[in-house]
């Protein structure tokens, strides 16, 4: 899962602590899923996205490596 | 530095300095004249004690309004905790069943080693907990 955080939230001039603040984490979590090594829940994604001011399909983005659909 | 990952360092800290002071204490003494003077238990119990409140003392002191706990410190402890369960695990079987192979041929075995692998289980059970957590949180930064 990639995501576009840093690039919104350079954009809204936050910072990290800023905007864990505002999500209700820690500054660690944000940086952990900043760097893709932590998938939030999809609350916390949520509210990161509320907090973005952006829609959640356009801060995280899934890319499937493997073809997961039933034939 | 979040509050959970203070707190998992100075429980480190606190139960890793038990743990050893255990060892090397009942390793000097040895387990045959552990029993025969009060004084030996009355330290360790005293060094147990002062482990004790330290570890309630870092809580309180660390125990403010502010403090953020999220999911991910909630997910890195329980996998911590598990791993921290996997070792205590390991380290009781480990010695238990040394103990077993060096004393099966006499059939019995001093009654202060069940004293050390009470004590000793405990401070080694927060202290790999702990120290899981740590390694946990560093490496996920």
């Amino acid at each position: 899962m990639e995501n576009k955080i840093k690039y919104l939230r350079v954009l809204y001039d936050l910072t990290q602590d800023d905007l864990a603040k505002q999500v209700g984490c820690t500054r660690q979590t944000i940086n952990a899923i900043e760097k893709n090594k932590y998938s939030p829940s999809l609350v916390l994604a949520f509210r990161i996205a509320e907090v973005l001011k952006t829609d959640i399909t356009e801060v995280f983005s899934y890319q499937p490596s493997v073809d997961h659909s039933i034939k | 530095m979040n509050v959970t990952y203070k707190r998992s360092i100075a429980t480190t800290l606190i139960f890793g300095t038990l743990f050893i002071f255990l060892i090397v204490f009942f390793a000097i003494i040895g387990p045959d004249d552990f029993l025969s003077a009060k004084w030996y238990l009355a330290v360790t119990s005293a060094v147990v004690f002062i482990a004790l409140m330290g570890f309630a003392l870092m809580l309180l002191l660390t125990n403010k309004k502010d403090n953020i706990v999220d999911e991910r410190d909630n997910l890195i402890q329980k996998q911590a905790s598990s791993i921290g369960l996997t070792l205590s695990l390991i380290y009781v079987f480990a010695l238990s069943f040394a103990l077993f192979m060096f004393y099966r041929d006499e059939g019995t075995i001093n009654v202060s080693w069940a004293w050390f692998i009470a004590y000793s289980t405990f401070a080694f059970g927060y202290f790999s907990t702990s120290m899981a957590h740590v390694y946990l949180f560093y490496k996920g930064n």
